[in-house]
């Protein structure tokens, strides 16, 4: 363990014609090269592990909601909250709130200043991502609560995910990469989750999801081109290419 | 990439931090992927990396100890899985990918033809053997952690990996024997 394999070899002086050729073999096995990762392959990946926690997520959600069967009682803990121990703990308290939700405000309000403080244009893209993200589990829990659809919510989600597109602009080539990556990840999960509200959807529902999954699909084609490809259009920011579904973000 | 620091990641990704599942499969994939290519099979290693993933988030509040002992164990929980389904295939691999992986050697077209070599003789090996040779020799893990992701003692894992490259030598000698012919 440890050792070259001269070093083994001269440890064992007698057997050493025995293991030479085996010690040769294991050197050329740890030089085996790995095959390249596809970055469709990660993106799937990816994608499927955000599908996989959004829904234990909205499990874990419904189950917590039993505890408190009434709307009622749950807002009036709120409120208490609030009062009683005010500032961190609000914020704490609102990261599960949802648009009409007392604390919604303190909730988005909390993003803008974590965005506010992050110093590095990685960080910021990233958090854009999150953001996104987290626009799209409000979506659905709103949306299986028996909250309708939220346009708010659907344009939200589409702006944060152009706002970290964005700002991936700056960064390096490597971190772009990367970041340009997790965008194609998160425009897969939007365009899924949105067929899969589609299917659950009433008819005046289906007519205002259809210009928002159209957005969705362009984008996923949009970057699933860009990255199959070769490099950076992506880095001119006036490219005629990120015209059209990038700019489509409906206020 | 820096050094990770997995315990922390861990914590985060049980309480449904997305950011960092995201890192920490990002980080892993390259190895889980090696490992697929390697112990599996070629045309399916990607899909099968992609299950390890979703097998990691489904019970990652049952993780203890080593993570990467823990990560190997499932994925060869996947290589069972995916055996038994009897698509494994077996020589004559599509080697494209490694192929972009030796474009820096001094003599390229010799290095992909010993890898495809290498490749075919470890597919020829028992099953056993093969998970050593891939956890070992060509993941890099220690003993211990080959002792823990498959069950046996380290003395175990010792001897067995003594058969194993004399049994991949003796194919391999074979092979060199017909391409001299």
């Amino acid at each position: 363990m440890g050792k070259t394999p001269e070093e083994a070899l001269r440890q064992y002086p007698d057997v050493a014609d025995d293991i030479r050729p085996l010690l040769a073999t294991a050197c050329e096995l740890q030089k085996l090269p790995g095959p390249s990762a596809s970055v469709s392959a990660l993106i799937r990946t990816m994608t499927k592990l955000s599908v996989q926690q959004a829904g234990t997520e909205t499990i874990a959600q419904r189950r917590k909601i039993t505890l408190f069967s009434r709307p009622v009682l749950v807002r009036v803990a709120a409120v208490i909250l609030i009062v009683s121990i005010a500032g961190w703990t609000t914020v704490a308290s609102s990261a599960q709130a949802l648009p009409g939700d007392l604390l919604y405000p303190i909730k988005l309000f909390s993003e803008r200043v974590r965005f506010f403080l992050a110093v590095r244009q990685e960080n910021k893209a990233q958090l854009c991502i999150v953001f996104a993200e987290e626009r799209v589990k409000e979506l659905v829990k709103r949306h299986s609560e028996g909250g309708g659809l939220n346009k708010r919510l659907l344009a939200a989600m589409l702006n944060e995910a152009k706002m970290a597109l964005d700002a991936s602009i700056e960064l390096p080539e490597v971190s772009r990469g990367l970041l340009n990556s997790r965008v194609a990840s998160l425009s897969q999960f939007q365009k899924y989750t949105l067929e899969q509200l589609e299917k659950r959807a009433s008819p005046k529902e289906k007519q205002d999801l259809k210009t928002y999954l159209d957005i969705c699909c362009l984008r996923c084609c949009w970057m699933q081109e860009r990255i199959g490809g070769s490099e950076p259009d992506l880095a001119k920011p006036q490219s005629e290419q990120r015209q059209g579904c990038w700019d489509m973000c409906p206020k | 990439m820096d050094e990770l620091d997995v315990d922390s990641l861990l914590k985060k990704v049980r309480k449904g931090d997305a950011e960092a599942l995201a890192v920490l499969c990002e980080y892993f994939y390259p190895q889980v992927l090696k490992y697929m290519y390697y112990r599996a099979d070629a045309a399916s290693a990607e899909d099968l990396t992609g299950e390890v993933f979703l097998r990691v988030l489904r019970h990652i509040g049952e993780q203890s100890g080593s993570f990467i002992a823990w990560l190997y164990r499932i994925a060869a929980n996947v290589v069972t899985d995916y055996a038994r389904t009897g698509k494994i295939r077996q020589k004559g691999q599509t080697n494209k990918q490694l192929t972009k992986s030796t474009v820096d050697s001094k003599n390229p077209a010799d290095a992909v033809g010993r890898h495809i070599d290498i490749y075919n003789a470890i597919v020829r090996l028992t099953d056993d053997q093969r998970e050593l040779i891939t956890l070992k020799f060509i993941q890099g893990l220690s003993n211990a952690d080959v002792a823990e992701i498959t069950g046996r003692s380290e003395g175990a894992i010792r001897g067995l990996q003594f058969r194993a490259l004399s049994a991949l030598r003796f194919i391999l000698s074979g092979e060199e024997k017909a391409h001299e012919h």
